[in-house]
């Protein structure tokens, strides 16, 4: 039980339709400790996303190991350990909120938890009382992205994969979603891997933050974030806090060149 | 309640106002034009010629109504669920779409008209060549548009189904078939009048029953007020059950994007 996420050596290569080898990983190393927060910081194209699909086993890395929890993707996939949330919902629309949550324990019924949580509790974690039997079209983007979350972690997973999950709502909802999501954290404690190409929604959410280059020749550069878990919106305004997302942007410009 | 049923009656008159109003003006205008250009009526009937022939031989008419309907509606859910089969087997592996594939255009291509005399000659004169016929005419739409719908599923979804080590029938059953229903009913749409094409032209061909046969018989005879009542009574027969179709469509489809009127707050 550490939970942990370890990346060793792991490279990817694209080949494009005119025969041309993309490298978008090369020999990527890390681990993120038990419970720990995560951001990956990067501009779009370098990678951040093949890197969490690698993580999650959907993808075969060309070279490198992956560990979750001790496991390899694969089996981590079968014990039910990962919970994936994208920047799309993804939920489905025939499916109420009550069953689209319901959808992870509902396959590889192999595996099944009595440390689950109820659908009953998820819904309520997530703030979404009395919309149990609405349908996904009948909610606004913020409360989509709630039953995103609440179906990502019915299952209880070790780790959570977020890809860009706020991306595409509107400032007011997600300044009040990383809060949320925060708390939330805070009473299910998984390891989060976090990718995001906002800076200061890296700094506000993470223990640490990885800046991802450009081009996979470069090297990834480290933030730690010294604010403490708790955070606060006052905190925000704090000048470590902006130091941080400073030198989060530096190193993502530096990088970028 | 009152208002309630107020209200339903302004929403029945805003889908059947327009048509009728249409249908009305289309009428009128045939109906002028027949009589006042004198036309024969062996060569076009007025309107009102074909409403009294159909009305005084409402029984022969209902009854061949029926059988006809029958073959198209067997047909259409032998041809449906075929094709339905098909599908989920082709969805399965490239390598089975690519093989199967052509088999499934060559079943399209083949004038129905070339072999319905073939089938009466094979299956006799009974039902079972209309069935085939209109399960042949049926089959292409349905099989293509559920391979689309199903190969059209979110690859979100799918990615977190597989991130779960869902298998391969769990995706299917839980995501990809029922993604396919907007498209499955399109192609009933598309398929619904097809059939109900495939057993007039198989009736043409064999037995005395149905409204093919019955426009047959009034083509040998010259009697264009039977074959337009003929005709008719087709064209009522498409409307309703294309309406069915939609109807169907309306309750099944309320999370699709094409039913969505009102209800958004997103």
């Amino acid at each position: 039980m550490n939970n942990r996420i370890e990346v060793y050596n792991v490279s990817k290569s694209y080949v494009s339709k005119n025969g041309v080898e993309n490298k978008v990983l090369n020999s990527v190393n890390f681990v993120i400790k038990h419970s720990e927060f995560v951001s990956i910081v990067g501009p779009s194209g370098c990678g951040k996303t093949t890197l969490l699909k690698i993580i999650s086993g959907l993808l075969p890395p060309d070279s490198g190991t992956v560990v979750i929890d001790g496991d390899s993707p694969e089996i981590s996939q079968s014990k039910k350990h990962i919970g994936y949330m994208f920047q799309d919902p993804a939920l489905i629309p025939w499916r109420t909120v009550y069953d689209n949550i319901r959808l992870p324990t509902e396959v590889n019924k192999a595996i099944t938890d009595e440390h689950y949580r109820t659908i009953e509790e998820l819904i309520s974690l997530v703030g979404l009382n009395g919309f149990e039997y609405h349908y996904p079209y009948q909610l606004s983007g913020g409360m989509r992205q709630r039953v995103s979350l609440a179906r990502a972690l019915s299952i209880n997973p070790k780790v959570l994969l977020m890809d860009e999950p706020f991306g595409s709502l509107d400032e007011i909802t997600r300044e009040t979603m990383h809060y949320e999501l925060l708390e939330l954290l805070d009473k299910t404690k998984p390891t989060v891997l976090f990718v995001t190409h906002n800076s200061t929604e890296a700094v506000l959410l993470s223990d640490r933050v990885f800046v991802m280059p450009k081009s996979a020749a470069g090297a990834m550069k480290i933030v730690n974030v010294n604010l403490g878990r708790t955070r606060s919106e006052k905190m925000e305004s704090s000048v470590l806090f902006n130091q941080l997302v400073n030198q989060v942007r530096s190193s993502y410009k530096c990088v970028k060149t | 309640m009152r208002e309630d049923l107020i209200n339903r009656a302004k929403q029945s008159l805003y889908w059947i106002g327009p048509p009728v109003v249409v249908f009305a003006l289309v009428f009128a205008l045939w109906e002028i034009s027949v009589r006042v250009s004198e036309i024969e009526p062996y060569l076009l009937p007025p309107p009102s010629r074909i409403i009294i022939e159909v009305v005084t031989n409402i029984s022969e008419y209902c009854l061949n109504t029926l059988v006809t309907m029958g073959e198209a509606i067997g047909g259409f859910i032998l041809g449906a669920a075929v094709a339905i089969i098909g599908a989920t087997v082709m969805y399965q592996s490239r390598f089975l779409e690519r093989g199967l594939l052509p088999l499934a255009i060559l079943i399209k291509v083949t004038p129905i008209i070339a072999i319905a005399p073939l089938f009466v000659i094979w299956f006799g004169f009974g039902l079972l060549p209309k069935l085939l016929i209109a399960a042949i005419i049926t089959f292409f739409p349905v099989l293509v548009n559920c391979l689309a719908g199903m190969r059209a599923t979110s690859s979100d979804i799918t990615d977190l189904l597989k991130s779960l080590n869902a298998s391969k029938f769990e995706i299917m059953i839980k995501a990809s078939f029922p993604n396919s229903y907007p498209y499955l009913l399109s192609s009933f749409k598309i398929a619904i009048p097809l059939a109900v094409i495939g057993a007039v032209v198989a009736e043409w061909f064999s037995g005395d029953r149905g409204l093919g046969s019955m426009i047959i018989r009034a083509n040998n005879n010259l009697d264009m007020p039977q074959l337009f009542g003929a005709v008719f009574m087709l064209a009522l027969m498409g409307i309703l059950l294309t309406t069915l179709v939609l109807y169907i469509e309306k309750k099944l489809l309320f999370w699709h994007d094409s039913q969505k009127v009102e209800n958004d707050i997103g």
